[in-house]
């Protein structure tokens, strides 16, 4: 007989683990799959090691073993990820997979956690009022969401005081406070902890912002920055993105709704496993279970009323086109990622950019998504502008010197010796639309060792994202300036990378079966019983990073899971 | 120059002594140095290249292999000597040589390695492919033996985290370290073999809970 429980989650990640977690509490026998280690505290402790986790990604997704293939168009054979692959590639975090294993990408992340506007989940409706139906792209597959900001705000409340967010409050209740975002958009109420203490070098962005008429405030991190709940608060190491917490600062599900779950005695477990196949009954409209290889590789069955397919957009978008759930054409349609336009430069002193987590710093969200200015590049949604003043070892510096820097030899040590303690980065997260020409889909060709496709991922920096970019390194080149700036330099703003940890999209929520794989729970239209969740599940893309509103949904999912329950 | 008398002994445990000298050479033109201002010899480079491809990088054994040889009929065609025989001087036109092309070739910098894997099943790419492609990774795994941990054999005496300022691996930094100005070379530098012994859980002579 086929061994049976409650519920399936497969990943147990940023929202895996949430909805693991309240299951498990509610009484649901829940068992959790990842393709990765159950990770302890121990496995973290001595973790300050760049070639490990920033050169040879110990954390991430192996390309060899979890292919993903990129093409630029349909014209265009597509092959293993270019930039992350083969055996000389820099497995650069920032431009792959997220990490697996217990926590997944809420282990590897910075922890930047932003709400999303209330404008993001209108953005279609609002630019069409602002700009009119023209402004739009013509193969844009743009539209608003099917739930709002107020229908998420007590679950963004439950990221930030469960999971446990630092930060300074900007607009409680519609009255703005000093030191906060005062472009933000209404909260119930303010962080469980104050903002972390931020990097040597954002004093300068600061200042240099608010003499530009600019409203710099502290970024909110996923980071303790006081004791809470038995975890450390961040001791300021600087082996932060990419890298797992020594001290359980940094908030991922691995520290705080994993625990909860085993807690509770209803959690079980099973790493190193891999879910191949979503199992349905002979009517293909209702989920039995899943199809995996235990950790001996061995193929196993088991069956439940509920399965969740937690293991990141690109992941679930493979396994549902694997197991045959894609009636409407919709699975792997709308991919949509960031492109970040680094930009880095050199200080005039000292700011020891080795110090301290990357979100140990300050944003302006003065352009962000609808706050864009009216502009003759045609830009029609902005993006907050970030600084990154710390979290940056050496090597990954090499990787990002400026290109009138010599390559090797004597002026290259010379030019890291006088300027490595001065450097200092900002980014912004450009908005995607939606769009026919970009979409994922199996690989005819390139298989994972056991046998199954590849996703294949479509994608091509277009010309809006480009002239995006453009516009906002404006802003970036007159803050550095301001800075006093001795040089900077930026990466291209049609950049070499394709993949970014923040691939979202590609299994669409909304009201319509017709044009969307799930519902606003997260159900699958198709198949009742399978939930669908993550990023993957975002109409549109706004310019935050994407971890927090991808938890503030796995808290909605959980939500009505469990009142179904009773 | 029959032999480079600097070269620094070792075990090797992949490459044979003289491919050791000349990825050794190879080494000390991407980050040159001496006793008094160590360089990529002095960090060790070698020897963490020879126990990376014998272990986690084993799936370039043979291009490494190959690459070398190249390299050598590639010196001695154009400068008439074993590229570890070579001045300096003409060791550092060589490697200029395939830099430039490689530069012009991968606007993807360190990610330009696309094409590696077909090179080694097909093995009919000319000569300057091999060499480009062999100076982009060389160059990436100089610059991972400068400034990895001591433990995987190269950054010996952490020379490399010294030369740009980087006190390693520490547990944590202060407020005053963090304000601007801060002169992070007053940290005494720290490696992972000394972070296991300040803050291990378990002291190993008696097996109960360490200090932190």
């Amino acid at each position: 007989m086929t061994e049976r429980t409650d519920a399936i989650v497969v990943g147990l990640g940023a929202s895996g683990a949430i909805i693991a977690e309240k299951l498990a509490t509610a009484g649901a026998t829940v068992i959790g799959f990842d393709k990765g280690a159950h990770f302890s505290e121990e496995d973290f402790r001595f973790k300050h090691d760049e070639l490990r986790y920033y050169s040879r990604g110990a954390l991430v997704p192996d390309m060899s073993v979890n292919p993903i293939t990129w093409r630029p168009d349909g014209r265009h054979e597509a092959s293993i990820l270019p930039w992350a692959s083969g055996p000389a590639g820099s497995s650069e975090p920032l431009f792959g997979l997220p990490s697996y294993g217990t926590g997944g990408g809420s282990v590897h992340w910075g922890g930047l956690s932003w709400r999303f506007r209330q404008a993001d989940f209108r953005m279609r409706s609002a630019i069409i009022e602002r700009f009119g139906q023209d402004a739009l792209p013509e193969d844009t597959t743009l539209v608003d969401w099917p739930i709002s900001y107020e229908d998420l705000e007590p679950y963004y409340d439950c990221v930030e005081w469960e999971q446990g967010v630092s930060g300074q409050a900007g607009n409680v209740n519609g009255e703005i406070l000093e030191g906060g975002n005062p472009f933000e958009s209404p909260r119930k109420r303010g962080y469980p902890m104050p903002p972390l203490r931020r990097g040597a070098a954002d004093a300068r962005f600061v200042e240099a912002c608010k003499r530009l008429g600019y409203h710099p405030f502290p970024q909110p991190a996923a980071i303790a920055s006081v004791d809470l709940n038995g975890r450390s608060a961040c001791v300021y190491c600087g082996f932060c993105h990419g890298f797992p917490c020594h001290v359980n600062a940094k908030t991922s599900t691995q520290v705080t709704s994993i625990p909860t779950a085993l807690a509770t005695g209803n959690l079980e477990i099973r790493p190193f496993t891999r879910v191949f196949q979503v199992n349905r009954d002979s009517t293909r409209r209702r989920v039995v279970g899943v199809s995996y290889f235990d950790a001996d590789g061995r193929v196993r069955e088991l069956e439940a009323d509920v399965v969740l397919l937690a293991a990141y957009s690109l992941e679930n978008t493979r396994l549902l086109l694997v197991s045959g759930i894609n009636e409407n054409g919709q699975v792997g349609q709308h991919f949509m990622t960031h492109n970040f336009g680094w930009f880095n430069g050199i200080l005039p002193e000292w700011t020891n950019p080795f110090m301290g987590p990357l979100t140990a710093a300050s944003t302006i969200d003065d352009v962000t998504s609808e706050l864009i200015p009216d502009n003759e590049e045609g830009v029609l949604w902005g993006s907050p502008i970030i600084s990154f003043p710390g979290d940056i070892q050496p090597i990954e510096a090499v990787h990002n010197m400026s290109p009138t820097a010599p390559r090797w030899g004597e002026g290259f040590k010379d030019w890291l010796r006088e300027n490595y303690r001065r450097l200092f980065r900002m980014y912004s997260e450009t908005t995607n639309f939606p769009s026919q020409r970009h979409y994922c889909d199996l690989d005819p060709e390139i298989t994972d060792p056991f046998g199954q496709p590849a996703l294949r991922v479509t994608h091509d920096w277009d010309e809006r994202e480009i002239k995006s970019v453009k516009f906002l390194s404006k802003i970036k080149r007159a803050i550095a300036e301001e800075m006093g700036m001795i040089e900077w330099w930026e990466h291209s703003p049609a950049p070499f990378y394709h993949l970014g940890t923040h691939e979202v999209g590609t299994h669409r929520m909304g009201e319509d079966p017709s044009t969307s794989v799930v519902d606003p729970f997260g159900e699958s239209h198709e198949c009742k019983g399978l939930y669908v969740v993550g990023g993957g599940q975002f109409p549109s893309y706004g310019a935050y990073n994407p971890t927090e509103t991808i938890q503030a949904l796995a808290y909605f999912t959980a939500d009505h899971l469990v009142k179904e329950r009773t | 120059m029959p032999r480079d008398d600097r070269s620094t002994s070792m075990d090797l445990i992949f490459f044979n002594e003289l491919e050791a000298q000349t990825v050794e050479a190879v080494a000390a033109r991407i980050i040159p140095g001496d006793a008094t201002d160590p360089g990529a010899r002095e960090a060790g480079v070698v020897a963490y290249i020879d126990r990376s491809l014998a272990g986690f990088l084993r799936d370039l054994q043979t291009f490494y292999r190959r690459a070398l040889q190249e390299l050598d009929d590639y010196s001695r065609d154009r400068h008439n000597g074993l590229f570890r025989e070579l001045t300096e001087g003409d060791q550092d036109r060589v490697l200029a040589e395939l830099d430039s092309v490689s530069t012009i070739e991968t606007e993807s910098r360190e990610y330009g390695t696309d094409a590696l894997q077909d090179e080694n099943k097909e093995g009919d790419e000319s000569v300057s492919t091999l060499l480009i492609r062999f100076f982009s990774i060389i160059r990436e795994h100089v610059l991972q033996g400068m400034f990895c941990d001591p433990a995987y054999g190269g950054n010996r005496d952490t020379v490399g985290w010294k030369m740009v300022g980087f006190p390693g691996a520490q547990w944590g930094y202060s407020a005053e370290q963090m304000k601007p100005g801060f002169d992070a070379r007053q940290i005494p530098v720290l490696t992972l073999q000394d972070l296991h012994q300040r803050y291990s859980r378990t002291d190993r002579n008696n097996g109960t809970e360490g200090s932190r």
